[in-house]
């Protein structure tokens, strides 16, 4: 498949509507419910900020996050078939451009919602949907709508926050 | 316009400054949007794969973009004052990025206190610029300090962390002695003529030794705090 900038462009322009961290930490409605059991066979909610630190910070969610960063690596070695690496990388820029503020603004409103005033976990907030919303892009354009990525990006859009997974359960705040 | 009372308040005003100081300010700008995109790429980036937890990786990956945003800032400046774009990014341009970036990058730890001890320098040469007569590059250092004391503190905080064990303060210790000599480098050479002609129009306000000197002082301080100790300067 070739590399598809314009998904790219999409998720970029989308970003300013998105409801991130907006659900953080309520029960799961049916339809969520539905929509999570694709992702994992078991889910655990998580249900505070500081559960959300001590569920990321979990050194047996590495397996995971490591199997990702793996699948990342590949899905740029396939983008670069398609395009230049720096084409690439100018094409990608654009998301972490349009996300820098609102990835912030949304964590830091969302902890202050809920009494946290945690600078650096609002931080680790926002480097997460970062990085999960710029995954879901590129796996979008390189492989289409079905890859896990782009499942785990609209989970983000929504206002959900997938922390880790451990083993077969999927932790999400 | 003369030395004693130039202020440029606006990137539209430096047109009616004199040549020199436009160079000046062209310089500094340059430096910043350079430095700040190769620091991200040489450090913040691949520290992702070292971070311990996905919740350190997330936070690094954040303070990767937030040094990406300070390039955006100084890149943006640089653009509105006429630099030609590729001479603010690296390997495009004949300027070399600081040679603290040669560092090579090889765990976590030293990461760490890249974080606690390069960001700290950082802090000081932003500071220095919040005096700046060029009121937008002020305006941009400003903006940047509450981030680069963030990933300061981030380097005290996961430093302070990896000093609880006797193994991780060991590995501390190392890492400081291999990155601390490079550090006074950082602040360029003594006797600059760059730095005379910054601080002639106020661009900048400290020599490089001075900034050099209060930049020791305080990383002495931030690593005796974690019972740790400077090595000497290269």
């Amino acid at each position: 498949m070739p590399f598809d900038r314009a998904v790219v462009d999409a998720y970029a322009q989308a970003i300013p509507r998105g409801r991130w961290f907006a659900l953080v930490g309520l029960p799961f409605s049916d339809d969520e419910a539905r929509q999570l059991a694709t992702l994992a066979p078991r889910i655990a909610r998580v249900r505070t900020w500081d559960g959300a630190r001590s569920t990321a910070d979990d050194a047996r969610a590495n397996a995971a996050y490591d199997a990702d960063a793996a699948e990342v690596r590949a899905l740029n070695e396939r983008a670069i078939l398609a395009v230049s690496p720096a084409a690439l990388l100018a094409v990608m820029s654009a998301v972490v451009d349009r996300g820098l503020e609102t990835f912030f603004h949304a964590a830091d409103a969302a902890a202050r919602r809920a009494g946290v005033a945690d600078e650096t976990t609002v931080r680790v907030a926002a480097g997460a949907v970062a990085e999960a919303v710029y995954r879901g892009a590129l796996a979008a354009a390189v492989y289409g709508p079905a890859h896990r990525f782009v499942r785990i990006a609209a989970l983000y859009e929504t206002g959900r926050w997938p922390l880790a997974r451990i083993d077969d359960t999927l932790h999400v705040f | 316009m003369d030395t004693a009372t130039i202020v440029v308040k606006t990137v539209a005003d430096l047109k009616n400054a004199p040549a020199e100081y436009r160079e000046a300010a062209e310089k500094i700008v340059r430096s910043h949007a350079i430095n700040e995109l190769y620091g991200a790429q040489v450090f913040d980036e691949p520290a992702v794969a070292f971070a311990p937890t996905p919740y350190w990786k997330w936070l690094t990956c954040r303070v990767a973009m937030e040094e990406y945003g300070h390039h955006q800032r100084f890149f943006r400046l640089g653009a509105k004052m006429g630099i030609p774009e590729d001479a603010m990014i690296p390997h495009k341009t004949d300027k070399r990025p600081l040679s603290i970036f040669e560092f090579p990058l090889r765990s976590w730890t030293e990461f760490c206190v890249i974080k606690l001890l390069a960001d700290m320098a950082e802090i000081i040469q932003v500071e220095d610029l919040m005096e700046c007569t060029f009121h937008p590059l002020r305006d941009e250092a400003a903006k940047t300090m509450p981030e680069e004391k963030f990933h300061a503190g981030f380097g005290v905080r996961a430093c302070t962390e990896l000093c609880a064990t006797d193994h991780g303060r060991v590995e501390v210790q190392a890492a400081i002695d291999a990155l601390f000599p490079g550090m006074p480098a950082f602040f360029g050479a003594s006797h600059s003529k760059n730095n005379a002609i910054f601080r002639k129009w106020g661009l900048k306000q400290r020599t490089n030794e001075a900034m050099r000197a209060d930049y020791v002082e305080r990383a002495r301080g931030i690593v005796s705090k974690l019972g740790l100790r400077l090595p000497a300067a290269a």
